[in-house]
């Protein structure tokens, strides 16, 4: 019974959201407050982690005080962000700057490092993978598809070669395409197993 | 008289396709031989990443991803079944392997199997809640999070498995430098092509979406690879089917 509950209501309501999001009319009007029920178990289980997070933060300031500098950083900007949107409330123009002013340069950072570390990673591609066929085609496709996405085929005069490298063009989204219908294939059968209760992934045996 | 479009119906074909076809294949399965089955080529290095990892003592990092609270999405739970494999491997090593996410309600699911698995091998005083939480919140902060991890705790493996977006790639950089193996399974194509540039192994399409062992594989795992490789042939007909009436004039 312990373990048949949570099956059990996890199924009816997958069951429900997948008749009301098809089947709108009388039973699509009740979605919304499935939804919401949904929204608000999340919020309260956010703040039970974030509780997690806060205390294990500062048991380990509590214990290694030599090494808590980004523990002590974490816990600080926790309780002044924590205070400020309290006092100001979160929809406020000034709080809102002040936490964009800290979070978008320390993304804007992370994305430009991301950048260069995946161009120094394409260049040691052969070194790390050695020479295969992936790796071959996956260097060879990226710079042509790189210098056609560049509109080389300006400089092209003949009006045959042009039209067939605008095809060629079109290649990768095939692929794209492809990979898309995998993943989906991928993702509605684990959504699938899920709802029948084949498969449990918050089950804890 | 339901108010379905042309859409609606072919995405609900589809899915009461697969579902008959899981069903079908659930039910005529019998055991979890897998004779023939194509397991996806991520299997073999997660047995080899949790072999290395007891034989040397270290522990192995799992991050979740981002999960699915912010944009729910199916991909959010995809590291939990590694996790439940990762914990059964490490209960008895010399250091616990660490499961980090950047979601609330994934990183308390996350923690809840941990807890659960201890309690079930008679060793609960062993488990505490350092060994499966939340990193931080939103994909940017646990990227953060995972990055500083990594030095600290000098793994023998990392597995990012669940919902990533290509700047993960910054920690496989970290992890070449200490870790053995980095093995990824994330669900866009931008991120897989990204991840696949450091990964040691990285799981490309919808093999994301099965991170099994060769050692154990369960009966659900095993279903939903033969559903997927009988619906992969049918998708490849119908596409061909439809290929070939668009070149005769049909539609």
């Amino acid at each position: 019974m312990r373990r048949a509950l949570p099956i059990g209501i996890t199924i009816l309501t997958a069951l429900f959201v997948l008749a009301a999001l098809f089947f709108k009319g009388a039973i699509g009007s009740y979605l919304p407050y499935v939804l919401d029920l949904a929204i608000l178990l999340m919020a309260a289980g956010v703040l039970v982690a974030i509780a997690f997070l806060i205390i294990r933060q500062v048991n380990k300031i509590r214990l290694n005080p030599a090494k808590s500098a980004p523990s002590l950083v974490l816990v600080f900007a926790f309780a002044v962000t924590l205070v400020a949107g309290l006092v100001y409330g979160v929809e406020n123009p000034v709080y809102n700057r002040w936490i964009a002013a800290i979070q978008r340069p320390l993304q804007a950072s992370l994305l430009g490092l991301s950048a260069l570390v995946m161009v120094s990673a394409a260049l040691k591609l052969f070194q790390r993978k050695g020479i295969d066929a992936l790796s071959v085609s996956f260097s060879l496709s990226a710079v042509f598809f790189l210098l056609l996405g560049m509109n080389i085929s300006r400089l092209v005069i003949n009006p045959q070669l042009d039209a067939a490298l605008l095809t060629l063009s079109q290649v990768p989204l095939i692929g794209a395409r492809g990979l898309l219908i995998g993943i989906s294939l991928g993702a509605l059968l684990l959504a699938l197993r899920i709802v029948f209760g084949i498969e449990r992934p918050f089950d804890e045996r | 008289m339901l108010p379905l479009t042309t859409n609606d119906l072919l995405a609900l074909l589809i899915v009461l396709g697969t579902a008959l076809c899981l069903a079908l294949v659930h039910w005529l399965s019998g055991g979890t031989k897998n004779g023939r089955l194509r397991l996806p080529a991520t299997a073999e290095r997660i047995d080899f990443l949790l072999q290395n990892s007891s034989e040397e003592g270290k522990p192995v990092l799992l991050n979740l991803g981002s999960g699915f609270s912010q944009h729910p999405e199916i991909a959010g739970v995809l590291g939990l079944d590694l996790q439940r494999m990762l914990i059964h491997r490490s209960m008895t090593a010399d250091h616990p392997s660490f499961v980090g996410s950047g979601d609330g309600v994934l990183a308390l699911v996350s923690q809840q199997i941990s807890r659960g698995l201890y309690r079930d091998a008679l060793m609960p005083e062993y488990f505490s809640a350092d060994q499966a939480g939340l990193q931080a919140l939103g994909p940017m902060a646990n990227l953060a999070g995972l990055l500083s991890m990594i030095p600290e705790n000098k793994p023998s493996g990392v597995l990012l498995f669940g919902s990533f977006t290509p700047e993960y790639l910054l920690a496989l950089d970290q992890a070449t430098g200490t870790a053995r193996l980095g093995v990824a399974g994330a669900s866009t194509p931008s991120s897989q092509a990204s991840l696949w540039l450091l990964a040691d192994h990285s799981a490309l399409g919808e093999d994301c979406f099965a991170p099994v062992s060769t050692k154990k594989l369960e009966k659900q795992s095993l279903v939903g690879l033969r559903a997927a490789d009988i619906l992969r042939v049918l998708i490849s007909v119908a596409l061909l089917a439809a290929a070939i009436l668009k070149v005769m004039g049909e539609f």
